[in-house]
């Protein structure tokens, strides 16, 4: 029989038990943070997105060496629906800072295989401290939601044995004549890994397009560019997604076609747009991330590339010439917001 | 106000209201619950075979996208089926364990409030307007009647908590020097607790959200609302799972033959609960930026104290079971458990509600372990997490109390015990594979709440490594699709039945208690239900005041998006 004195007994012993584990999760738990403290995500600073965006730090993301190899700093941004940089490339056993903001809405931002798992909010610049002690690929993800693309933000964080080998060998396997290929190691790594996954198909243009002041295998570094940088939202096949991400296939012959389209595609690709514009009879009410960070290379390569995929060459107007990184580097001298870029679209009366 | 017992020629009325008429608007509440659950229930396999890999929602012509549909299944289930089912079921326990009536203008008050509450966030929702999912983190802007619908749910239940306190207080000066009955006891300190628990997402919606998406302001400060939110944001998941505890430890003894072995120390654990639900909300945040790592570590310590009423339940739920096997033959270490009544689906089903809590709630101690919350925050592993607690510990233990409640309110027989207990080990085992697929997943640092069958072209094969989960998750789908039909015929068939007699009724299974008279003293103190709330109000000053104040004296407003 199970009566009162022995409940009694059996009471007092797993109430206490569970006390005493308690404490003990408790202690363990201060322990830990002692030991491996350093990945707990604290604020570095906290300002308007807008003014934090501009200047500073997080003008101009990507992966800094402090202390070659013992410590780096990785600036990043989230927006919807990319990390800035897409691609990090480190040396293992490194010391890295993270300074990560948000532009848009909450992001996350978690390191598959490791204990990085920060909450991104607008206006708020996250740090942490970690040291990939193990090379490979990791997948980086955001975990809080931030809208319809939120299941393609995904990046990665390339660790690497020796970082000079590394980029010799991006070097030695991308493709030449690149004019910024020697400016790589302060570039973000999205240039390195970008050129670095060209395979030597058939780079140069074909059909007889005028190509004078193009960048050389631009089709090459736009259909890299775009597939890291843009499939995300516009979709491999340029199809883009009704209602979320307009589509490029059928509708940028339009843009340039149009008096003033150079001008605003030029600008819409290095500062972004925001606000309501109709595109085949379906209205976008988005984001376009601006993409100031890639080089004046890849912007010229990926316009070239959307104008003419997809059968888009066909529609293109008689007289259309390439882009050149020339003319992307213009543009640079004049900094636009997403608001006066939408402007500029509403004025070529599409 | 004429409160008053059951008048003596009351008793021999035909109509079951007359007597009770309390007994109408809980029916209300719980089928309105009820009604919810269905609609959320249903989308829930089509977010399962998401995590399966599978991508339904390109053939689907009523959601516009698998985010619009998860708002949906998330506000439907846990705020829209909890509140309206917990604002019945607790109305009605202290009303009938204090033998009193509710004022009923009030109460039924509190029933359209939140029913239009209901039908204003349903349609922002169904309209694609606020697809922001159930904690409507902002930046991201969902439209007025959104936020407004939601508040106006909240306020409901919190008239129906005043009313409550209410009752209690007319009780005991009605009964001076009696100590309140256990059932009304549990009851009531659920709802102080809420009482406080709500303050954060009152505020919340009231002061930044509303005033935001109506427009009169431009900006909204996304840290404040944030941890707003979560000050609610934790203690919600007790105002879900102490009603629960009101029925293992008010009936679900009486329903296998035995009883309630200790009635004081039920008492400390709805007081532990009180006071400390609230003041541990920034374990959800650690992955915050900011808020301070100390205050982080303050949390994550109170929020040890927090799971150990759970645990003590563990064992007086456990010691009453184990007794009422024992005296019904059961012999041998574990030889009681088969003497237990299994007959019984109500039974049965709040008991596979506790056992899956085992598992919720251990998960739910690495969740709030703050350096190991790193691996898991945000990942699969959470929804895992709370398909076992909220998912399982409490809608099965709802589902049990409705296959007594609803005959009980209705005059009705359960349409079908055999259905019902096979909805049961349905969800049971649905739960338990599907929450497992996601436990596993989150390892894997599969994110929650994302699309992951619909990966860009480039993006194909992501998670292939969380291949065998994945397969788990969309199993537990499937089968948690039957259980839901089969739970709703039973649910549909008892309510459309015919009356019985009123000999026939389905009485309330009030559990006998046991006290020892030394221990009369300690639940007179027990009773100070004001003052008791007064120390839960100042711990929770004491864990949050400094970082909300930070916030509140840096406010730092960022523009709206509408994203999807």
């Amino acid at each position: 029989m199970l009566d009162h004195e022995k409940i009694n007994k059996y009471e007092f012993l797993w109430i206490s038990f569970f006390l005493v584990m308690a404490v003990g999760h408790i202690v363990l738990i201060a322990y830990s943070l002692a030991l491996e403290g350093p990945h707990i995500v604290e604020r570095a600073t906290r300002a308007k997105p807008a003014e934090l965006l501009a200047s500073g730090m997080f003008a101009s993301p990507g992966v800094t060496y402090l202390d070659r190899p013992a410590r780096a700093e990785v600036v990043g941004v989230a927006q919807a629906f990319a990390f800035v940089p897409s691609e990090v490339v480190l040396e293992k056993d490194t010391e890295t800072t993270f300074y990560l903001t948000a532009k848009d809405v909450i992001h996350g931002y978690q390191v598959q295989g490791t204990n990085i798992n920060a909450e991104l909010i607008p206006g708020e610049v996250a740090t942490f401290t970690y040291s990939f002690s193990k090379p490979g690929e990791y997948r980086l993800a955001c975990n809080q939601y931030c809208g319809i693309g939120h299941q393609n933000m995904l990046a990665k964080i390339i660790v690497v044995d020796d970082l000079d080998a590394y980029r010799e060998e991006q070097i030695a396997t991308s493709a030449p004549a690149s004019s910024d290929m020697s400016e790589m190691t302060s570039m973000p790594a999205d240039t390195a890994a970008d050129t670095a996954a060209e395979t030597g198909a058939d780079a140069t243009a074909d059909s007889g397009l005028m190509a004078s002041a193009a960048p050389s295998n631009w089709h090459d570094i736009g259909a890299t560019t775009y597939s890291n940088n843009c499939s995300s939202c516009h979709q491999g096949n340029g199809q883009g997604i009704a209602g979320a991400f307009p589509p490029l296939a059928g509708h940028t012959p339009d843009l340039i076609s149009v008096d003033g389209g150079r001008d605003y595609l030029r600008n819409l690709l290095l500062y972004g747009m925001q606000g309501q514009i109709q595109v085949e009879g379906n209205s976008y009410n988005g984001v376009m991330p601006a993409w100031a960070q890639l080089s004046n290379e890849q912007i010229a390569s990926t316009l070239n590339y959307v104008l003419t995929e997809w059968n888009n060459e066909a529609d293109l107007p008689a007289d259309f010439a390439l882009f050149s990184a020339e003319e992307i580097e213009e543009v640079r001298a004049n900094p636009l917001n997403g608001i006066e870029v939408h402007d500029m679209r509403q004025q070529l009366g599409l | 106000m004429a409160v008053s017992s059951i008048p003596a020629d009351a008793r021999v009325a035909s109509d079951i209201y007359v007597t009770h008429p309390e007994k109408k608007l809980t029916l209300y509440f719980v089928v309105t619950g009820f009604l919810a659950l269905l609609i959320g229930a249903l989308i829930g396999p089509l977010q399962a075979l998401n995590y399966a890999g599978i991508n339904v929602y390109q053939y689907l012509p009523f959601l516009k996208s698998y985010y619009q549909g998860l708002t949906l299944h998330g506000v439907l289930n846990v705020l829209v089926f909890t509140t309206f089912f917990i604002s019945g079921w607790l109305l009605y326990v202290p009303a009938r364990s204090l033998n009193m009536r509710p004022n009923m203008t009030f109460s039924w008050a509190a029933y359209w409030v939140m029913l239009l509450g209901l039908i204003m966030a349903g349609a922002a929702i169904v309209t694609d307007s606020s697809t922001v999912l159930y904690t409507f983190y902002p930046p991201l802007q969902g439209h007025w009647a959104f936020y407004l619908g939601l508040a106006l749910v909240v306020v409901g239940s919190l008239m129906t908590a005043i009313e409550v306190t209410r009752m209690w207080v007319v009780w005991k000066r009605q009964n001076p020097g009696k100590v309140t009955p256990l059932p009304a006891y549990m009851s009531l300190v659920t709802w102080l607790m809420w009482m406080l628990a709500s303050l954060g997402v009152v505020s919340e919606v009231l002061f930044l959200l509303l005033p935001w998406s109506l427009g009169w302001v431009d900006t909204v400060d996304s840290s404040l609302a944030r941890t707003l939110f979560w000050f609610t944001g934790h203690p919600i998941v007790y105002f879900w799972l102490l009603p629960a505890y009101v029925a293992w430890y008010g009936m679900v003894p009486r329903q296998t033959g035995g009883d309630l072995v200790s009635d004081p120390l039920t008492r400390l654990v709805f007081l532990f609960f009180l006071l400390f639900s609230t003041p541990v909300g920034f374990h959800h945040q650690f992955s915050d930026p900011g808020i301070t790592p100390a205050w982080k570590f303050v949390h994550s310590t109170l929020t040890s104290l927090v799971a150990v009423p759970s645990l003590i339940t563990a064992f007086t739920i456990g010691a009453s079971l184990e007794k009422a096997g024992r005296a019904n033959g059961g012999r041998g270490l574990f030889g009681w458990i088969p003497k237990l009544n299994w007959r019984s689906a109500s039974f049965t089903a709040q008991v596979l509600a506790m056992f899956s809590f085992i598992f919720g709630g251990a998960g739910g101690v690495v969740n709030a372990s703050f350096g190991l919350n790193a691996v898991i925050h945000n990942t699969a592993w959470v929804p895992g997490h709370f398909h076992l607690t909220i998912g399982s510990a409490v809608t099965l233990t709802f589902f049990g109390i409705s296959f007594w409640l609803l005959p009980n309110l209705t005059r009705k027989k359960l349409f079908s015990n055999g259905l019902a207990l096979a909805s049961t080990w349905l969800w049971f085992v649905g739960m338990m594979i599907f929450s497992f697929g996601m436990h596993w997943q989150g390892i894997l640092a599969v994110p929650r709440r994302a699309h992951i069958s619909n990966l860009a072209a480039n993006l194909q094969g992501a998670y292939a490594d969380a291949a065998v989960p994945q397969f788990l998750t969309g199993l537990g789908g499937v089968i948690l699709l039957f259980s839901v039909i089969f739970y709703f015929i039973v649910f549909f068939g008892t309510l459309l039945g015919k009356r019985v007699h009123k000999e026939e009724e389905v009485e309330i299974p009030w559990a006998a208690t046991h006290t020892l008279p030394s221990n009369i003293r300690i639940l007179k103190v027990m009773d100070h239900l004001f003052i008791w709330w007064a120390f839960a109000f100042f711990i929770v000053l004491a864990a949050y005041g400094p970082t909300l104040l930070d916030f509140i004296l840096h406010p730092l407003g960022v523009p709206g998006w509408k994203l999807w």
